[in-house]
């Protein structure tokens, strides 16, 4: 996988971690694959990936087994906390850019409208 | 926790020269880090200096607590031990020579690290393509089961596939608690690997930081920071 | 040990055939000398062995030293100790060599000088046996000893054909093909003339007093043990003391 290396890696792989337990391919209760795999998978150091698995225990997104390894949480309110706020995340964002155009709360509505609308009827991508 | 790597006032002339001067860090257990350097700075020269090759520097270096250079080869693996352009031996049988020579060499993990980069050790040495021999040196280094690794340019020359290969082959073969001490001019790619930067400019050490704190600090990526040292002279 | 000696395979070859090389250089010189003046075997002996020998060490230290210095070595987790006692376990081989390729002198000698020191008439009776077995012997440790010069002409051209510009390269090849084509015809010459010894009984015994009587003799076989032995020792306080400047590192305080 290729990382933005201005931004710290470890926190890359958190992103990826919420992406793949929001989009399901990772489902509650899962087991992920062992530190070491992770590493070789991802070709990222091993420190990194601790550091990521670590943080994500402690949000409460993974649990750990002693012994068994780590595992997608089984609480669907925290998946769900988490998705929501991916998604406002990327929302924010997104508002910001369109605020720094000029545009109106109302206007940038009307944007998200059409633009919809086009991709039903005509898909981009 | 001791630290796997140590060195104490590093210094060596050649002809007159000075080519490091008052080096001083550690390498703690699994940390992978990077020398970086412009072309000349003395980074091959550090790391012969480490591997015991070169004989006449001051300074002290200890790896495991060891200071006895006998005992400081065995505890190191470098993938610079092996030329192997000049011989006609195949793979297997070179590598069984090494097993006589080295005392932590591990002739089953090298098979399997061969196996992982779909490398035949029954290929004559001399009739390896540039990929295959990097990949060969890569696996005699890491069947060799020591604390601290020492990788001159480890990838150099590759296309991004073996370089990727590589490096996978790094992370999955390095030992519990060992050490990476590696120099790279493409620092892009070795982005991923490394936990710590060291710049080696003007004789010695003047930048030692860890690569998150470069990014989350600076908001530069490791290859910017690298490069601001050198725009600092312009 | 022993595995550490073939490890340094390469190098334990070019040192054998280090040791072989003066020793055919004798017989060639003696073979060309005869045709200008018959010698006495034992004077030839002498006479060339002692300048051979010197050049013999001078040689052989400076090649050590060359391999020595090689990167290769001040990496390995070795002690000098343990690398000069593997590098003596292959000399042992070049020891034995060099034992054939005396016999193989002799047996040339014998065939240069054979009116003159062979006396036939008052013999003891012998064994035919013990003296065919000599006999096989004799050919098994020449082959051996040319064995030897072989490789090591072929490892050493090609460690200095890696290194050389292509005319070089092919001059290198062209002088080469003439010492082997040298040592051939005089080791062909030889075996001609000599296979009458394993089939005529008196070639057979005369051959074998030959010997006894340059074993025993002044500048004869047992001297020249004696002398390999000095040789070998030297050598190996040579190799010793430069060995240590180059493998064991020592940190300047």
């Amino acid at each position: 996988m290729k990382f933005d290396d201005r931004i710290p890696i470890y926190y890359q792989i958190k992103q990826y971690f919420y992406q793949q337990i929001i989009t399901q391919q990772l489902q509650p209760g899962d087991k992920l694959p062992g530190v070491r795999q992770l590493a070789v998978d991802l070709t990222v150091n091993v420190n990194t990936i601790q550091r990521a698995l670590q943080e994500l225990i402690t949000e409460g997104v993974l649990f750990s087994k002693r012994g068994l390894g780590n595992f997608v949480t089984t609480d669907h309110d925290t998946i769900k906390q988490l998705k929501h706020r991916v998604v406002s995340g990327q929302v924010a964002w997104y508002y910001h850019q369109l605020e720094k155009l000029g545009l109106s709360p109302a206007s940038m509505q009307q944007a998200l409208a059409d633009y919809i609308e086009e991709e039903n009827h005509d898909p981009k991508s | 926790m001791t630290p796997n790597l140590e060195l104490t006032d590093i210094a060596f002339r050649r002809h007159q020269q000075v080519i490091l001067d008052s080096v001083n860090f550690a390498v703690s257990p699994n940390q992978i880090v990077a020398l970086l350097g412009a072309n000349g700075a003395g980074k091959t020269t550090l790391l012969r200096i480490i591997a015991g090759v070169i004989p006449d520097f001051t300074g002290t270096v200890h790896v495991s607590e060891q200071t006895d250079p006998i005992a400081i080869k065995a505890a190191i693996s470098t993938n610079f031990d092996h030329d192997l352009r000049h011989s006609h031996q195949r793979l297997l049988k070179y590598a069984q020579a090494t097993r006589v020579l080295w005392p932590h060499f591990d002739l089953a993990q090298f098979e399997t690290i061969c196996e992982f980069f779909e490398l035949s050790t029954a290929k004559h040495l001399d009739e390896l393509s540039k990929g295959q021999r990097k990949q060969a040196q890569l696996a005699l280094c890491l069947a060799n089961r020591v604390p601290l690794y020492l990788l001159d340019e480890p990838f150099d020359g590759l296309d991004l596939m073996h370089q990727t290969q590589l490096q996978k082959g790094l992370l999955q073969f390095l030992p519990e608690n060992a050490s990476v001490l590696l120099t790279d001019h493409h620092v892009e790619s070795i982005a991923n690997l490394i936990d710590r930067v060291m710049i080696l400019h003007h004789h010695t050490i003047q930048a030692d930081t860890s690569a998150d704190q470069i990014r989350e600090q600076r908001g530069q990526s490791i290859s910017e920071y690298f490069q601001s040292f050198y725009q600092k002279e312009d | 040990m022993i595995n550490l000696a073939k490890s340094l395979t390469k190098h334990r070859l070019i040192i054998l055939g280090l040791c072989l090389i003066p020793e055919v250089l004798e017989l060639l010189v003696m073979t060309i000398v005869h045709f200008f003046r018959p010698v006495q075997v034992s004077d030839s002996l002498s006479l060339y062995a002692l300048l051979l020998i010197i050049g013999l060490f001078v040689v052989f230290t400076f090649f050590n030293e060359q391999i020595w210095r090689h990167d290769r070595y001040r990496r390995l987790p070795l002690r000098t100790s343990q690398l000069v006692w593997a590098t003596n376990l292959a000399n042992i081989g070049a020891v034995i060599c060099l034992l054939g390729s005396q016999v193989l002198i002799l047996w040339g000698a014998t065939m240069i000088d054979r009116h003159r020191n062979l006396r036939i008439d008052d013999l003891p009776g012998l064994n035919p046996v013990a003296v065919a077995v000599i006999g096989l012997l004799t050919i098994s440790l020449s082959l051996l000893a040319g064995w030897g010069v072989i490789s090591f002409i072929h490892l050493m051209t090609l460690t200095l054909k890696a290194r050389l510009p292509l005319l070089k390269q092919l001059l290198v090849s062209a002088l080469v093909s003439i010492m082997l084509a040298i040592f051939v015809l005089v080791f062909v010459q030889l075996l001609l003339k000599g296979y009458r010894i394993l089939f005529l009984p008196k070639w057979r015994i005369g051959y074998l007093y030959h010997i006894g009587l340059v074993t025993i003799a002044p500048a004869g076989l047992g001297y020249q043990i004696v002398e390999l032995l000095g040789v070998w020792l030297l050598t190996t306080l040579g190799i010793t003391s430069l060995l240590h400047r180059y493998v064991e590192t020592s940190v300047v305080a």
